[in-house]
């Protein structure tokens, strides 16, 4: 049994354990997760709010939750939308009743509307700037989102190969479904001769992948391939076409990333 | 008097620009290209167009297109065109369920209901080619996703239509439930919800196809919509194939007509037209055509492709026992021919060819509250490297005795180079709501007022000196590609309205010194919310006439009031000067009451005259 000193020690240390935890419990919970807030968001800019209840297109009726901020700095934007630093942006926020005019904030959104100005929605939003540290925990953060997108894809995979195409030809019409539309695929498959084989059977020098040939519009994001291509491929079962195939454009990678592949894959 | 802040001449042709011109008696034409100007820097094929005009209040207007995300819009979604304008402005909204990386959909046509505002959408959804999805949006301008009301596959080009009944949205999706066929090959089915505005709609799949087929029937089933019940689908009855479709083959097709005149309600829906040769559900128009199919972009075709989906139906908004079917086949060896055809016994019987016009696809129908038909397409002309596409919009008041024909637009063919197929679509859309007709089509984009020759508003940056496109910095060039442009043509309204301005300080030199104002009430004295037009028409003194605006879209709800002042006229002619005076002209299908009150202050700053005046419109 402990000595009364000894009692007030150790209650003093719990107590100052559990304060600490709280501490870092509260900490935690103030501090959004990035991941989650990079991987769901098509904007990451800092910001300050220029007005309240307030839009910058006509098709925005202002609202308590509509304000308008301008673009300090940008960490991510969609394609070619770059140059919106200096310019006004109407934010649909979750929140507005901490905001003020003057507030900056990095503010985590997904395109809402783009016409005669840009609009977007909120879906998270961290006080403060974007510093060196801010900056690298994104970079972080949009990694870890990359990296889970893949890891998911390479999950549902029967093989993953790095190598080259050999061949390629239209695959039988026997093999294909019945019936014709204009969105017919006209399957196609190509050869791969199979240099490092990371996920799946480790003996196999030589892979079938099933890919449309078809330029029509459903096909126009699914990786096709030609003789002479090099990557790594993440191929996955098709039951109904009784073969492999890379349906999703994450499923044919540069050959230049056949390591963080072989890393994730190992993860 | 100030000098105006622009130069007249260049007032004059900015307005030319984006005015469009009128046709007939003063009916309006306005061509938009619906690309918005913070998406300037885009060069996506943005093909096989839609559109959905809200019939309760035609300034809210969606449309889609092949249009992608380009990274803007969240996880697993797409946009669609939005406007709440009239179709002079458009946004991209990213409501459409996509696949994660918003390449957006494949097959999409949208539809509003009749008087409820709800959007409909049919879809086929991403990832995957075949999978039927029917969505509602109760706020197209809102960032709420648009809902999965209804899921089914294999189903092929969704085509919806929809109403409202007693307060519930009906919705009627025709579509093909191939690859695989459904058993029999009679794949021509309509998905119809008799309760789509419901928070859990049921749907029933009706197949249309009672005859056996040569394996399937062709991928365009239309269905065409009247207030009194009476629905209309048509589609291509497959008979005889000849090839492998890899890619290329030739069908033999009868164009089938099948009715319901209980909006689908009854127990053997679509079945009430039967065919007097084999005594089957569905009245064959035409039997034994001649279709091409070559799913690859074909050199002579504008880069397009044959794929039998070219198919149009509508009926008469004053009488559901008229209606119009639009076809293509081929007649001779290599041509494409579009036909019209119609009935006037609720498609029992059916007319010799009222219209037909060789290489040319995407044909689209409607009729007006007048019973006019317009009739959109798009024909292929001139040799193989020098083919254009244009773009036409007839109307026709006699059966197509006679025909106002408007050429749209009238592009080259062969660029940009094809970069998915379908190049301009399997189809576009035609649409009235009243008097007016709204369309969309899909067309190169060169920024050439030759290529417009009924004008053309363009929202991304665009030099039309130049003839080149611009990116959002407005100085980077950006290479032609395929966009949708949105018509519309009003008829020549049955009232107008001539209101005399006097706006601003006057120096003295035509009226008394002093500070003019005026207000223009404008009352809907109707239980109807009414959609009209407002214009501006400026005069100079000496004679000399000023610069006229185009017509802008203006709308007010039963009983409701608005007013133009003196700094809303400055904001719509941009025509700053310290002194003003013209003539507000308001066009409108519905007698409202006009009253302009006229006060004018003297050096005091105080009011000392004020005049009331009541417009009588002129008919």
């Amino acid at each position: 049994m402990r000595s009364r000193p000894e009692r007030n020690i150790f209650t003093s240390f719990v107590g100052l354990s559990v304060l600490v935890l709280l501490a870092l419990f509260s900490e935690a919970l103030a501090q959004p997760n990035l991941d989650e807030l990079t991987r769901e968001s098509t904007f990451i800019v800092q910001a300050t709010v220029t007005r309240l209840r307030a839009a910058t297109m006509s098709v925005v009726p202002p609202s308590d939750n509509t304000i308008v901020v301008k673009v300090n700095q940008v960490h991510h934007a969609p394609q070619s939308m770059d140059q919106l630093v200096g310019r006004e942006l109407t934010v649909l926020v979750r929140d507005p009743t901490e905001l003020t005019v003057g507030d900056e904030a990095v503010f985590f959104a997904n395109g809402w509307l783009i016409g005669e100005g840009v609009a977007v929605q909120e879906v998270g939003r961290m006080k403060g700037r974007i510093d060196s540290d801010v900056e690298k925990r994104l970079a972080s953060a949009q990694q870890n989102g990359e990296d889970r997108d893949l890891r998911a894809r390479i999950a549902s995979a029967e093989l993953v190969v790095a190598g080259t195409v050999s061949a390629a030809r239209l695959r039988s019409m026997s093999d294909a479904p019945k019936g014709v539309s204009e969105h017919d695929p006209q399957w196609r498959e190509a050869t791969i001769n199979v240099e490092a084989v990371l996920k799946g059977d480790p003996s196999v020098k030589e892979a079938v992948v099933l890919f449309p040939g078809s330029l029509d519009i459903a096909w126009v994001n699914v990786p096709k391939f030609k003789v002479g291509e090099e990557g790594v491929w993440i191929l996955q079962r098709d039951t109904e076409l009784n073969g492999l195939t890379a349906p999703d454009p994450l499923d044919f990678q540069p050959k230049s990333q056949v390591e963080r592949l072989r890393r994730l894959t190992a993860g | 008097m100030k000098h105006a802040r622009w130069p007249l001449a260049v007032l004059y042709a900015a307005l030319s620009v984006v005015a469009g011109t009128s046709i007939g008696n003063a009916a309006q034409v306005t061509v938009v290209n619906m690309i918005p100007r913070d998406r300037s820097f885009e060069t996506n094929q943005d093909s096989e167009p839609n559109l959905a005009v809200d019939p309760a209040d035609p300034t809210r207007i969606a449309g889609s297109a092949f249009t992608p995300s380009l990274g803007f819009c969240g996880r697993n979604l797409a946009p669609i065109f939005v406007s709440g304008g009239g179709g002079s402005t458009w946004a991209l909204n990213c409501i459409l369920p996509s696949d994660t990386t918003g390449t957006g959909t494949s097959d999409i046509t949208v539809r509003f209901s009749g008087t409820t505002g709800n959007l409909y959408a049919g879809i086929l959804r991403r990832p995957g080619a075949f999978t039927l999805n029917v969505l509602r949006s109760t706020n197209f301008l809102s960032p709420t996703a648009m809902t999965t009301l209804f899921s089914r596959s294999p189903v092929d080009q969704p085509y919806v239509q929809a109403t409202t009944v007693g307060g519930n949205d009906r919705t009627y999706i025709g579509d093909n439930s191939c690859c695989p066929p459904s058993p029999g090959g009679r794949t021509a089915t309509i998905d119809q919800s008799l309760n789509a505005s419901s928070t859990t709609p049921s749907f029933t799949s009706i197949a249309i196809e009672a005859r056996g087929t040569a394996g399937q029937d062709g991928p365009p089933i239309r269905p065409a919509v009247h207030p009194d019940g009476t629905i209309y689908g048509a589609f291509y009855h497959w008979t005889g194939i000849a090839g492998n479709f890899s890619p290329n083959a030739t069908i033999t097709s009868d164009v089938v007509v099948v009715r319901d005149d209980t909006g689908g309600a009854g127990p053997n829906p679509f079945t009430a037209l039967v065919d007097p040769g084999d005594g089957q559900p569905g009245r064959r128009v035409v039997q034994d055509r001649t279709v091409p199919w070559a799913n690859t972009s074909q050199p002579t075709f504008g880069q397009e492709r044959f794929v039998g989906s070219n198919l149009s139906i509508a009926v008469d908004p004053r009488n559901s026992a008229t209606v119009y079917a639009a076809w293509a086949d081929r007649v001779s060896t290599s041509d494409y021919t579009l036909h019209i055809r119609r009935s006037i016994d609720r498609g029992v019987t059916w007319s010799a060819d009222l219209r037909t016009i060789t290489n040319a696809t995407n044909p689209a129908l409607a009729v007006n509250n007048d019973g006019t038909v317009g009739f959109l397409y798009q024909q292929v002309i001139g040799a193989e490297s020098q083919q254009r596409w244009v773009t036409h919009f007839e109307r026709t008041e006699d059966g197509f005795a006679t025909i106002q024909d408007l050429v749209l637009a009238t592009v080259p063919a062969s660029a940009p180079v094809v970069s998915f197929l379908p190049y301009i679509g399997d189809y576009v859309h035609l649409m009235a709501v009243g008097r007016d007709f709204y369309g969309i089509f899909s067309a190169n984009n060169t920024p050439d007022l030759a290529n417009f020759p009924n004008g053309v508003v363009y929202q991304r940056n665009a030099n039309f000196v130049t003839k080149t496109l611009l990116s959002t910095d407005n100085v980077t060039q950006v290479q032609v590609s395929i966009d949708p442009f949105f018509f519309k043509v009003e008829a020549d309204k049955k009232f107008q309205y001539a209101v005399k301005f006097v706006c601003g300080k006057s120096d003295e030199r035509v009226v008394a010194r002093g500070t003019y104002f005026t207000a223009i009430n404008v009352h809907n004295p109707t239980n109807q919310r009414v959609a009209f037009h407002k214009k501006f028409a400026i005069a100079l003194p000496e004679e000399k006439a000023g610069p006229v605006s185009r017509f802008f879209d203006a709308k007010l709800g039963p009983d409701e009031v608005f007013e133009i002042d003196c700094s809303d006229i400055v904001r719509w002619t941009h025509y700053e000067a310290s002194f003003l005076k013209g003539f507000a002209v308001i066009a409108t299908d519905v007698e409202l009451d006009v009253v302009a009150v006229y006060t004018a202050a003297g050096a005091t700053g105080h009011v000392e005259t004020l005049g009331l005046e009541r417009v009588s419109p002129r008919r």
